[in-house]
């Protein structure tokens, strides 16, 4: 999520393979999907560049930040009584937080268009926050908000 | 959804007014700036770092 201002600055804006708009659809998708939300990456892969894409896209996207995780985590647990870890792991929250808010800043951009829009973005919000709903019927339930809006038009 | 995720992540892990002032920084520079979301995680993300450096004092106080 943190990469998607990069994401959508580089896919819409300077290559000019998809639309913000089709950008937005590929993370909704995403988001109902099992597995990793950015699993999103690999339908634009495929969009740009077919199956070859798709993969390339994927490898891409999640090897290196695997790896890179993988030996992080190794080495964060033998560092232990190192000072600076606390220093790292605290000092890092603001900026990641910060990261995420600029993604959903990003998408909220593209996908709050209206006052209906905004109406099921506040919604969602409340729910999320208030219960222990499941996401994936909320992403269904404005679905269909959305599909029958576009039906009356 | 990611903002709900936001919210509460940020609850739990931000606590101390300057955390806000980073969070401002980095949406700043990434939103509105369009800076490269890894130039701002080097670069802000050496200032918190930095910022929140061990200190003499805190290890100080930490020992009996």
């Amino acid at each position: 999520m943190s990469a998607f201002p990069e994401m959508k600055s580089l896919t819409v804006d300077v290559y000019h393979w998809l639309t913000f708009s089709q950008l937005i659809h590929f993370f909704s998708i995403g988001q109902l999907a099992p597995g990793p939300n950015m699993m999103m990456v690999a339908a634009i892969g495929e969009w740009v560049a077919g199956p070859l894409g798709a993969f390339l896209v994927v490898v891409a996207f999640f090897l290196p930040t695997a790896l890179i995780t993988f030996g992080v985590g190794r080495l964060w647990n033998r560092l232990g009584g190192w000072p600076w870890r606390d220093a790292i792991q605290r000092g890092l929250a603001p900026v990641s937080i910060g990261l995420l808010l600029s993604g959903s800043l990003t998408v909220a951009k593209g996908a709050v268009t209206g006052w209906l829009t905004a109406f099921v973005a506040v919604a969602v919000f409340g729910l999320l926050v208030r219960t222990r709903i499941n996401p994936a019927i909320l992403i269904v339930g404005s679905g269909l908000i959305g599909l029958f809006t576009f039906l009356d038009k | 959804m990611t903002f709900s995720v936001t919210v509460q992540l940020g609850q739990s892990l931000l606590k101390r007014t300057s955390d806000f002032i980073f969070l401002l920084l980095t949406v700043l520079l990434v939103h509105w700036l369009h800076v490269s979301v890894m130039v701002v995680l080097l670069g802000v993300g050496a200032v918190t770092v930095w910022w929140y450096r061990p200190r003499r004092s805190s290890k100080e106080a930490v020992r009996p």
